[in-house]
């Protein structure tokens, strides 16, 4: 039996309280922390309060070092509540770049504060407005200034960069691609966050800095890895993505087999219907094909092995069945999937955020399936 | 001191009116919902672990054993039990068949007489049979005090004693009892001043309700030890003292309204057509 077996029972502890907690804050504070566009702030202090945020970090940085599969059920359940995990997710997974290229500094000054949720660390800051997702050419840039570093950037599309004390910054050094860790406690002054109105609450800023002074202690890893440091964690991360996915989609898929099976329309039951019944039935067995393969995903992850192939698939998959479950969802409900109230609405729209798998079936082209390389 | 906690799982309280009866009416079925440790129980599991904790360089005050009956599945909820906190799970394998308020009173003895705990600390009842009866039950066959539907329990004499204030119809009834003794506790216990151990700070502030298992306990309580017994294994007479006959299901409600002009044309239709009194 591999480690991911034997822990069942406690990940079965672990949906029954991330369950209760998002539960007894309620389907509405998730749809108004959607329409207000505000932080959860709620959830994230009963988050913290339950130590999900030192999922990551080892016990002696005060963590819990529970691992990458209760990270994964704590995002997949809270989103099968109906909730939203994107704030919960970035605070677990994010911090995961220092635990891995963070200085000694930096981990005892920040991971302890991380793990219980009184340090957010919730941005990264990497795409830009000229080359978008490919990090190798950035306009960014940190050039050496006596013994510090002075930076100029401007980046696109980075989540809670307003609500987040840390941020992880890829810029250009003559090194190549160099990450640093900006603290907004030090910096805030020089960080002009501005919000990009989206179809979807994932509280989207466009990022401009402009001559900030920093030290070699905001270094984070070697000058010239950035990419790799970054990098490191993306296994991770598609999992986790791939996660949520599967638990908006039985959010989504328990929500429609209710209706099939209480509302009646011309007489009959609705969920009597083929053509109710087999897009759910579809979309459910894709749901299932994906799921495991995000636990085999996690099974290498625990076991430390490289999960960059399986991570891709899982997310790919995932988020192939998450739309196929909104497709089914909107059948089952007709207009009412359109109506916030349900809760439908919110999902289809999350549900958006992960549908570019564009690089990752390059990287399964190329890496799984040795195919040239594409770019 | 070491205290024992029974706790059963019951379905999902929150969707009680999914429960239904099968065709012959011979056993209610829960298809299709989630199990649940009886809050009245979880309430209790909170209690005893604030009556333990926070004894000087943040040790505990004794050990605090959860313990339940049931088919084997009933070790996921020993183990959020463990998870919050509790030190020891017990699980004595029986089938839900098996079991009836004299069964496990006459187990929970058994249990009692192996471990020997100063206290045993449970629900007032659960919400499934809702018998309210096992606490009192045990607690005369073992010979001990009793004090039930506990809403404020505080030590004394070097943890000797115990005062429980007890809500009941007419204000709040304070008794005094030794240990050994079994208390069953009611929903208040677990307010922020439900329990006084006389280690706790009295500005600690503890929140409204049982505690979430956090992260870190799930981890630890992956280590926890659950010893495994047998309901044949006790020693004691496991004939049932009640059998459910027949369940049925209440009559749907028909949202008819009916006026009446006087009370005894209430009381009179109570009687002879709502059959309520």
């Amino acid at each position: 039996m591999s480690g991911v077996e034997s822990d069942a029972q406690a990940w079965d502890t672990l949906r029954l309280s991330v369950r209760s907690l998002a539960q007894e804050l309620g389907l509405d504070y998730f749809r108004r922390v959607d329409q207000e566009r505000t932080f959860p702030e709620q959830l994230f202090e009963q988050a913290a309060q339950a130590g999900w945020f030192g999922t990551l970090i080892a016990e002696s940085y005060g963590g819990s070092a529970a691992g990458p599969a209760a990270a994964s059920v704590i995002v997949e359940e809270l989103n099968a509540t109906g909730g939203d995990a994107t704030a919960v997710n970035a605070q677990l997974a994010i911090c995961g770049v220092l635990v891995r290229a963070g200085s000694e500094a930096q981990k005892q000054r920040y991971l302890p504060g991380i793990a219980r949720g009184e340090v957010r660390c919730l941005s990264v800051a990497a795409t830009e407005p000229e080359s978008g997702a490919d990090m190798t050419h950035l306009d960014s840039r940190a050039r050496r200034d006596g013994d510090g570093w002075v930076i100029d950037a401007q980046k696109v599309f980075i989540s809670m960069a307003q609500h987040t004390r840390l941020l992880l910054l890829l810029v250009r050094t003559e090194a190549g691609p160099t990450l640093f860790l900006l603290d907004r406690g030090l910096h805030g002054e020089s960080l002009d966050a501005r919000p990009i109105d989206m179809l979807v609450h994932r509280m989207t800023t466009m990022l401009f800095i402009e001559g900030l002074r920093v030290g070699d202690d905001a270094l984070v890893g070697e000058p010239g890895r950035g990419i790799e440091h970054l990098m490191g964690g993306f296994a991770l991360r598609r999992v986790l993505a791939a996660s949520e996915c599967i638990g908006s989609a039985r959010f989504l898929l328990d929500k429609s087999l209710a209706h099939a099976k209480e509302r009646k329309s011309f007489g009959r039951f609705i969920g009597q219907n083929q053509g109710v019944q087999y897009p759910l039935a579809q979309a459910y067995a894709h749901l299932e094909a994906a799921d495991l393969v995000r636990w085999d995903a996690l099974r290498l992850l625990e076991a430390g092995r490289d999960a960059g192939g399986r991570s891709a698939l899982a997310k790919i998959l995932a988020s192939d069945a998450l739309a196929e479950t909104c497709r089914a969802a909107m059948t089952t409900f007709g207009g009412w999937a359109l109506a916030d109230e349900l809760h439908i609405e919110r999902k289809l729209r999350e549900s958006t955020v992960f549908g570019f798998n564009n690089l990752l079936l390059s990287h399964v082209a190329q890496h799984v399936l040795g195919l040239p390389k594409a770019f | 001191m070491k205290i024992l906690v029974p706790v059963k799982r019951v379905c999902d309280p929150d969707n009680a009116n999914k429960v239904k009866v099968s065709a012959d009416g011979a056993t209610v079925t829960s298809d299709g919902l989630e199990w649940k440790p009886n809050p009245f129980d979880e309430y209790a599991v909170e209690a005893a672990l604030r009556l333990n904790e926070n004894a000087p360089k943040n040790e505990k005050l004794g050990e605090t054993l959860v313990c339940s009956l049931g088919p084997a599945e009933v070790a996921q909820t020993l183990r959020q039990a463990l998870a919050m906190g509790a030190d020891r799970g017990i699980l004595i394998d029986a089938t839900d068949g098996q079991l009836d308020t004299t069964v496990v009173a006459r187990a929970l003895k058994a249990l009692v007489d192996k471990e020997k705990p100063d206290l045993v600390l449970m629900g007032k009842q659960t919400v499934d049979g809702d018998s309210n009866a096992v606490g009192q039950t045990l607690a005369e066959m073992l010979g001990w005090p009793m004090a039930t539907f506990a809403m404020t329990v505080s030590t004394n004499d070097g943890g000797k004693t115990l005062t429980v204030g007890r809500e009941v119809d007419t204000g709040v009834l304070t008794l005094k009892v030794t240990l050994p003794a079994v208390v069953t506790v009611d929903l208040r216990i677990v307010a922020p001043a439900g329990i006084k151990n006389g280690a706790t700070p009295a500005d600690h502030k503890y929140n409204e309700g049982a505690r979430y298992a956090s992260l870190k306990g799930i981890m630890q309580a992956k280590k926890k030890a659950i010893d495994q017994l047998k309901l044949s294994e006790l020693g004691i007479d496991t004939a049932t003292s009640s059998a459910y006959p027949k369940f049925e299901l209440p009559p749907a409600r028909t949202g008819n309204c009916v006026f009446v002009e006087t009370v005894d044309d209430l009381l009179g239709k109570l009687r002879t057509q709502a059959k309520a009194i």
